[in-house]
């Protein structure tokens, strides 16, 4: 009985995002012992030095769009910019991409939906954040609450709609074509894999940015 | 006995009556696909002329494109997951 509990658990979406963040966690601990040993006097080469301008990236992404609170923002932005990116493109490596299953897509933007109101508590002060739900006139507070759960809803939906609709292109043609779908493998999995993965991540991650920073209170 | 095997041959009638019904409406469902069409080519269309209008403020416009078409995109999304739910009954 447990074991067919485990089995209806354990579907392809979870097994392959269990291993797209157990190769990611093994690689970034070995990238981080190399770096500890690293001297600071010594200029980076070779992958670390590509690691760094990585996170030099997200570090000026952050401060431009978090102000002083960009260091508690960087870390959870590079987290889901890095696995949304494998996880899109693992459709490459023959995986199941774990966001063509609406738990994990929901479950990430049930995280930013979280991050965004305790961030905006906890910078803006309770009686300022429930002050915000009355703007622009108090009539409005039914409507300002339906839109502020409609944004992890329609979050995780953009994510699985996008990834699982060219799952299913894909099969779609591969089952049409049967062996000659060798032809136009790399075009589809150049299109849906690489191109809509990637600006889907990006897509993820930008809004992620825009949500929080319209709760935090930055001076400009 | 004869009745039995009507009210059976009548059920399965039935039942794939639905399913039938269902594939029609997912199909319909995926109508609202030319809102979201209209709205990302109309997003595109604009940004093009505000990069020959521009060009070194390309990056920023990209961004922001890129931006408004996921939202002009949702509306699609939610039709088609409909269609998916539509589907598996």
């Amino acid at each position: 009985m447990k074991i067919t509990v485990f089995e209806e658990i354990f579907t392809p979406s979870i097994y392959s995002s269990i291993l797209i963040v157990s190769i990611m966690s093994i690689v970034i601990i070995l990238l981080g012992l190399r770096i500890r040993r690293l001297k600071p006097t010594e200029p980076a080469k070779g992958i670390i030095l590509i690691l760094e301008m990585i996170v030099e990236l997200i570090n000026n992404f952050c401060k431009e769009n978090f102000g002083k609170y960009w260091k508690f923002f960087a870390p959870y932005i590079m987290t889901l910019a890095l696995f949304l990116m494998f996880s899109n493109t693992s459709g490459l490596f023959g995986l199941r991409p774990p966001t063509a299953s609406v738990s994990v897509t929901f479950a990430l933007a049930l995280i930013t939906f979280l991050l965004i109101h305790i961030s905006g508590i906890l910078t803006k002060g309770v009686k300022k954040y429930a002050k915000g739900f009355l703007e622009p006139i108090a009539f409005m507070l039914p409507l300002n609450i339906i839109g502020e759960f409609a944004i992890p809803i329609a979050l995780s939906l953009r994510l699985f709609g996008n990834i699982f609709s060219g799952l299913i292109i894909t099969g779609l043609v591969y089952s049409v074509l049967g062996g000659l779908s060798v032809a136009v493998m790399p075009f589809l999995h150049g299109v849906f894999d690489i191109f809509f993965g990637l600006i889907q991540a990006l897509v993820f991650v930008l809004l992620t940015t825009i949500f929080i920073s319209g709760q935090l209170e930055l001076e400009e | 006995m004869n009745l039995l095997l009507l009210t059976a041959e009548v059920a399965s009638y039935n039942a794939s009556f639905v399913s039938g019904m269902a594939m029609l409406g997912a199909g319909i469902a995926m109508i609202a696909g030319i809102g979201a069409g209209i709205g990302q080519g109309y997003a595109a269309g604009r940004a093009a002329e505000a990069v020959g209008r521009q060009p070194e403020a390309q990056g920023k416009i990209m961004t922001t494109m890129i931006v408004g078409q996921a939202m002009a995109e949702t509306t699609g999304l939610y039709a088609l997951v409909i269609a998916f739910i539509l589907m598996g009954k």
